[in-house]
C-alpha cells in the first residue's frame, strides 16, 4: 500500500523541495548517506547513528530511539552483527544481502534504495542498516513504543460482554479483531494518510461478504484525502462522509472490538486509525446506532424490553422539553386538570414565558455537561454538587424556574444518555434547542413541522449508498427481526439484506433448542432444497433474489 | 462554501428565513398564552335574573393549590377557589362582563361542572347547550347538574371539605355516586345524545347543599403548637367556627321534556329511574324482616334492565324487565338465610321494593308525559313504522302507555357466614 502513500506524497507537495529530494536513491558512500540523514532530521535528539566496523566493511545502524524497542536492537541486531565478525564480507551485493538475511535475527526486513522510503521507515520506527559500498540499505522492523494496555471501553460500557476496548495502537487493535475473527477472509488494507503525520489507516472487511461497490467507493474517498495531519478518526469521518452538513453521524463509531466484528459479519467495513481508540464502521445507519452489544448477549425477551425503553429514550430526549413548552403555552386543555393547575401554581412566580425558561435551563444544562467532561477529576464532584444545588433547588426557590421544568429537563437529560452512541446523543441534544424554539413559537404545529424536517432529512440521508434509515425507510420486513425487537439467534436466519446479500444465510435453519422430529424432517427438506452452494440459498426466496439483484444493479 | 447571491445555499437560507417569518406573522391563530396567566374555571352556575342571564364562575385560586410546597398539615383543605359573577342579556355577554374584573384570561377547557338553576332549567337548556357546543374551549365531557332554586346559591355557600374546589368535588362524586344507586351525573354529551333522539327527554340529577356537623379539627393541636406563641389552654379557638359545614350531595333528579324542566323525582324515584336505564352499579335495599319491625340489608351487586314495547292487540304495552343479584350484608332480625324459603321470600321482597321504586318514578314521568325510560327508543328499534306515526304525539301516547314491571331478584350470597351468630352459641 505504500504506493498509495507515495502517490499521495507526490501529488500532495508538488512544489516542495522534499518530495523531489527524497525521491533520489541512496549513494554507495556511507559518509554521504549519514550526512544526508543528519541534514534531513536536523539536530534531532532521538536520532541515533551507530557506526560499526566489521572486518572489511563499515556499517551504520540508524534509528529514532523513541520509536524502537531497545532490547531488540541490542539483543537481535547488534549481537548478530558482531557475530558476523568472523566471516569476511565480500563485495557482491547479492551475496551480502543473503548473508545478512541469514544471520540477522529479525523477523521483518526489507531492502530499499529510495530516500523517501527510508525516511518513512525511520519515522515508522524501523532501523536502517546501511553498508559502505552498497546501493541499498536494509529496513529492520524493531518498532516498539509506549502504549496503553488494552482496557475496558470507557464510553460504550456493557454489562455482559467482553471487557476489551480498542487502544490507540493500531497493531493492538488489529490483533484484537484478528483474535475474534479467525477467518482467512478477513482483510486488512493499510494506507498512510496525512502529509505530515503519516497516520496509518487500515480498512478492514470480510472478503466475500463485503459489497465491492462500497469498498471501492471507500478506497476512492480515502485516496482523495490530502490533509496535513490526521489526529483522530474524526478527521477521516468528516472527509469521507456523504452529507457534510448533517448533524447525524453517518458512520458508526465504536471502541468495542466485539461490536466491530459483529458489523464485519454483517458485511460492513471498518476503518481503523492509528492513534485512535475508535473505529469507524460503514455504511452507518441510525438504527444500528441505537443497538447496544448487550442486546445480543442478554436474554432476548428482556433485550426487547430494554430496546423499547431505549427507543422511547430517544424520543423523550428529543421532544420532552418542547412538548412541555407547547402544552403549557398553547394546549393547556391537553393537560389533566390537576396537573395543569399545579403547573400554573408552580409558574406563579416565574417571570418569563415557558420557552425562555426551557431555553435557559437547557443551555445551563448543556454547559454543565460540557463542564463535566472538561473538568479535571478532582473538581468534578464539586461541579456536580453545585450544578445539582443551583439548578435543582435554588433556582426553584428563587423563583427563576418552576419545579416542573426542572423535572422535565432532568428527565430529558437522563433519557438522552440512553442512546448508546455519543455521536447520536449529541445530535439529539443539539436538535432539542430548535425544537424548543419551534414549540415556543408554534406549539404542537411547530413540533410537527420540526419533526417533519428531521424526518425528511433522515430519509434522504445515505451512508455510502445505503439509506440511513435502512430497514425502516426502505421497509424491509425481514430486517424487522433486529430492529426494535431482537429475535433469538436461532430465528435470525438472514443477514441484513442491504449489506449482507452476498451471503444471506446466517444460521442453519432449525436450530431451535426444542427441535421435534417433524421439525427435523422439515429442516432436512429445506436443506436439500437449499442445495449446497452459497449462491443457491438466495434462490429460496424469489422476492429476496429480485430485491438483491435490483440493488446489485444499482450499485 | 460559496455564500453569495444566486448560490444554492443562499437560496435555501433565504427561503427558510422567509418561510419562518411568514409563519410567524401571517399565521392566524396565534394563541400563545402562558399557563400561569390563565384563570382556570372549575365550575360554573347558570341562572336567570329576570330577563338577564347570571353567570357565576368558580375559579381555582392561583397558587393556592398544588405546587407541593405547603405540606398538608392537619387543617382542612379550605376551598381554594374564588368566585366571580356577571350578568348580561346573553350568556356570552355575562361571561365578558366577568372579564372586566378579572386579571387573567378566563380558561374554560378545564371546567368540571355546570350547575343549572331551576328557573333557567324551566325556561329551557337550549341556549346553554348551544353556548357550550359553540365554545371551542368548553368540552362536551363537562358534567351538568340541576339545582333547586338558584344555582349560584350553591357555588356561594358551599364550603371546602374534602376537595379544594366544587368542580373537583363533583367530578369525584360522579365516580362514586353510582355505587349507591341513587344517581348518576351526566355530561353535556349525554344530554345532547338524550335530547337528540326521538323522545327528546333527559334526566338531570339535583345537587343540593347538605349541612354536615362540623368535624372536629383533627391534628390542629400540632399545628397551633407549631405557632408556639399562644397559651396552652387554647379552647377558645373553636368558638367562632360554624357548627355545620355546607357540603353538597345528590338528591333526586329533574325530568326534562325536550329541553325544559317539567317535574322532579325524589331520591328513591331517581333510583327507580336509574334501575331502568342501567345506571345502577350497586345499591343497598333495606327490607323489613318477616314478622317484626327490624330490617335486613341487601347489597345489589348486579342489575340489568331491558326495556321493550309490545303490541297487544291494538294496544301498546311497555315492558320493563329487570334482573338483579344481591348479597346479604346485614340483618337485625336474626333469621337463618340458609333455608330456601327464607331466601325466596327475601328475593320477592327485594323485587317488590325495586318495583315500587320504578313504578313511582314511572308515574311521575307519565304525569308530565316525558319518556325518560326509553320506551320511545325501544319502539323505534322494534317497529320503526309505527314509531314514525306516533313520534309527533309520543308524549301523549306515553301518558297512556300501560307498563308491566318484571323484576327478577336473586340472592346470591349471604356474606361470610350462613347462620347468624348467637351469644353463647357454642
Amino acid at each position: 500500500m505504500l504506493w498509495i502513500w507515495h502517490r499521495l506524497w507526490r501529488q500532495a507537495t508538488p512544489g516542495k523541495q522534499t518530495s523531489n529530494e527524497h525521491a533520489l536513491p541512496i549513494t554507495t558512500r556511507l559518509d554521504a548517506n549519514i550526512n544526508y540523514l543528519k541534514k534531513t532530521f536536523g539536530q534531532s535528539e532521538d536520532l541515533v547513528i551507530r557506526e560499526i566496523e566489521l572486518p572489511g566493511k563499515k556499517l551504520a545502524l540508524v534509528y529514532l530511539e523513541t520509536l524502537i524497542d531497545r532490547d531488540v536492537v541490542q539483543r537481535d541486531i547488534l549481537r548478530s552483527l558482531l557475530a558476523l565478525q568472523a566471516i569476511p564480507l565480500s563485495g557482491d551485493e547479492a551475496k551480502f544481502s543473503r548473508l545478512i538475511r541469514a544471520r540477522l535475527t529479525i523477523g521483518d526486513l526489507q531492502e530499499e534504495r529510495l530516500w523517501s522510503k527510508i525516511i518513512t521507515g525511520l519515522l515508522d520506527g524501523k532501523a536502517v542498516l546501511m553498508v559502505e559500498g552498497y546501493s541499498r540499505c536494509l529496513l529492520l522492523s524493531i518498532e516498539g513504543w509506549e502504549k496503553r494496555p488494552v482496557e475496558e471501553p470507557v464510553n460504550e460500557v456493557s454489562i455482559r460482554g467482553p471487557r476489551e476496548g480498542f487502544a490507540e495502537n493500531l497493531a493492538t487493535n488489529i490483533s484484537l479483531i484478528r483474535r475474534r475473527l479467525r477467518a482467512p477472509e478477513l482483510r486488512f488494507e493499510a494506507m498512510n494518510l496525512g502529509r505530515r503525520t503519516h497516520t496509518k489507516v487500515v480498512i478492514c472487511y470480510l472478503e466475500g461478504l463485503v459489497l465491492k461497490g462500497i469498498l471501492e467507493e471507500l478506497r476512492r474517498r480515502l485516496q482523495r484525502i490530502d490533509i496535513d495531519g490526521i489526529l483522530e478518526s474524526g478527521y477521516i469521518e468528516e472527509l469521507i462522509e456523504d452529507a457534510p452538513h448533517s448533524p447525524f453521524p453517518q458512520l458508526n463509531r465504536t471502541e468495542r472490538p466485539d461490536k466491530l466484528v459483529a458489523d464485519l459479519l454483517e458485511g460492513r467495513i471498518a476503518v481503523l486509525t492509528d492513534g485512535t481508540p475508535f473505529a469507524l464502521i460503514l455504511p452507518g445507519s441510525l438504527v444500528s446506532q441505537l443497538h447496544a452489544p448487550d442486546d445480543y448477549y442478554e436474554r432476548w425477551p428482556l433485550s426487547i424490553g430494554v430496546r423499547l425503553f431505549r427507543f422511547l429514550g430517544i424520543f423523550i430526549a428529543l421532544l420532552l422539553p418542547s412538548l412541555y413548552v407547547a402544552l403549557t403555552t398553547f394546549h393547556q386543555e391537553m393537560i389533566p386538570t390537576p396537573l395543569a393547575i399545579s403547573i400554573a401554581a408552580q409558574r406563579e412566580l416565574v417571570p418569563y414565558p415557558a420557552v425562555v425558561e426551557a431555553l435557559i435551563m437547557q443551555v445551563l444544562f448543556e454547559i454543565l455537561i460540557e463542564a463535566g467532561i472538561r473538568l479535571p477529576r478532582a473538581i468534578g464532584p464539586a461541579i456536580s454538587i453545585v450544578g445539582a444545588l443551583v439548578i435543582g433547588e435554588a433556582a426553584v426557590r428563587a423563583g427563576l424556574m418552576s419545579a416542573a421544568m426542572v423535572i422535565v429537563i432532568a428527565a430529558t437529560a437522563i433519557a438522552s444518555f440512553t442512546i448508546p452512541t455519543f455521536g447520536l446523543s449529541q445530535a439529539v441534544r443539539m436538535l432539542r434547542l430548535p425544537m424548543i424554539l419551534l414549540a415556543g413559537f408554534l406549539g404542537l404545529l411547530g413540533i410537527f413541522a420540526g419533526l417533519l424536517v428531521i424526518l425528511i432529512h433522515l430519509v434522504s440521508l445515505r451512508s455510502f449508498g445505503e439509506p440511513y434509515l435502512s430497514p425502516l425507510a426502505p421497509f424491509i420486513w425481514e430486517a424487522q427481526k433486529d430492529l426494535v425487537v431482537r429475535v433469538p439467534w436461532w430465528a435470525m436466519l438472514w443477514r441484513p439484506v442491504l449489506t449482507g446479500w452476498r451471503d444471506l444465510r446466517r444460521i442453519k435453519p432449525g436450530l431451535h433448542p426444542f427441535i421435534t422430529a417433524r421439525d427435523k424432517n422439515a429442516q432436512d427438506e429445506l436443506e436439500t432444497q437449499l442445495g449446497e452452494g452459497k449462491g443457491k440459498s438466495v434462490t429460496t426466496r424469489k422476492g429476496r433474489r429480485k430485491k438483491t439483484r435490483k440493488l446489485a444493479r444499482k450499485r | 462554501m460559496v455564500f453569495k447571491a444566486g448560490s444554492k445555499y443562499f437560496l435555501y437560507v433565504t427561503f427558510g428565513l422567509v418561510a419562518l417569518l411568514t409563519a410567524l406573522f401571517l399565521s392566524g391563530c396565534w394563541d400563545r398564552r402562558e399557563i400561569n396567566e390563565l384563570a382556570f374555571l372549575s365550575s360554573m352556575a347558570v341562572d336567570l335574573a329576570g330577563e338577564q342571564r347570571l353567570l357565576t364562575y368558580e375559579f381555582v385560586r392561583p397558587g393556592a393549590t398544588g405546587g407541593g410546597e405547603r405540606g398538608g398539615g392537619g387543617t382542612l383543605p379550605h376551598r381554594q377557589a374564588t368566585l366571580r359573577s356577571g350578568r348580561g342579556e346573553t350568556l356570552i355577554t355575562a361571561c365578558r362582563q366577568i372579564t372586566t374584573g378579572l386579571p387573567r384570561r378566563v380558561y374554560l377547557a378545564h371546567t368540571n361542572a355546570v350547575l343549572v338553576g331551576e328557573e333557567m332549567a324551566r325556561q329551557g337548556l337550549r341556549e346553554l347547550l348551544d353556548f357550550i357546543d359553540r365554545n371551542p374551549e368548553l368540552r362536551r365531557t363537562t358534567l351538568i347538574m340541576l339545582t333547586r332554586g338558584a344555582a349560584r346559591e350553591i357555588l356561594i355557600k358551599v364550603q371546602g371539605d374534602m376537595e379544594t374546589t366544587l368542580g373537583k368535588e363533583i367530578s369525584g362524586l360522579r365516580k362514586w355516586v353510582q355505587s349507591s344507586g341513587y344517581g348518576f351525573i351526566p355530561n353535556v354529551n349525554d344530554v345532547f345524545f338524550d335530547l337528540s333522539n326521538g323522545a327528546g327527554t333527559t334526566v338531570l340529577p339535583v345537587l343540593e347543599l347538605s349541612p354536615q356537623p362540623f368535624p372536629p379539627l383533627i391534628g390542629t393541636a400540632a399545628t397551633s403548637s407549631g405557632g408556639g406563641s399562644r397559651g396552652t389552654g387554647g379552647t377558645e379557638g373553636r368558638v367562632e367556627e360554624p357548627e355545620t359545614v355546607r357540603t353538597v350531595r345528590l338528591n333526586g333528579a329533574g325530568l326534562f321534556y325536550h329541553d325544559k324542566l317539567v317535574a322532579w323525582l325524589d331520591k328513591d324515584q331517581a333510583r327507580g329511574w336509574a334501575w331502568v336505564r342501567n345506571k345502577v352499579r350497586r345499591a343497598v335495599l333495606a327490607l323489613r324482616c318477616q314478622g317484626n319491625n327490624t330490617k335486613v340489608a341487601v347489597d345489589i351487586t348486579e342489575a340489568h334492565a331491558d326495556v321493550s314495547v309490545d303490541m297487544q292487540g291494538s294496544q301498546l304495552q311497555g315492558k320493563i324487565k329487570l334482573r338483579v343479584e344481591g348479597e346479604l350484608l346485614e340483618q337485625q332480625c336474626n333469621l337463618e338465610f340458609t333455608r330456601e324459603e327464607a331466601i325466596k321470600s327475601l328475593e320477592s321482597r327485594m323485587a317488590a321494593q325495586i318495583t315500587a321504586e320504578i313504578s313511582s318514578a314511572l308515574n311521575q314521568a307519565k304525569m308530565v308525559g316525558t319518556d325518560v325510560f326509553g320506551f320511545g327508543g325501544a319502539l323505534h328499534r322494534q317497529q320503526p313504522e309505527l314509531w314514525r306515526q306516533l313520534q309527533g304525539r309520543w308524549n301523549e301516547e306515553f301518558k297512556k302507555l300501560p307498563v308491566t314491571i318484571n323484576v327478577e331478584a336473586k340472592l346470591r350470597r349471604t356474606g361470610m357466614t350462613g347462620r347468624p351468630w348467637q351469644p353463647g352459641a357454642r
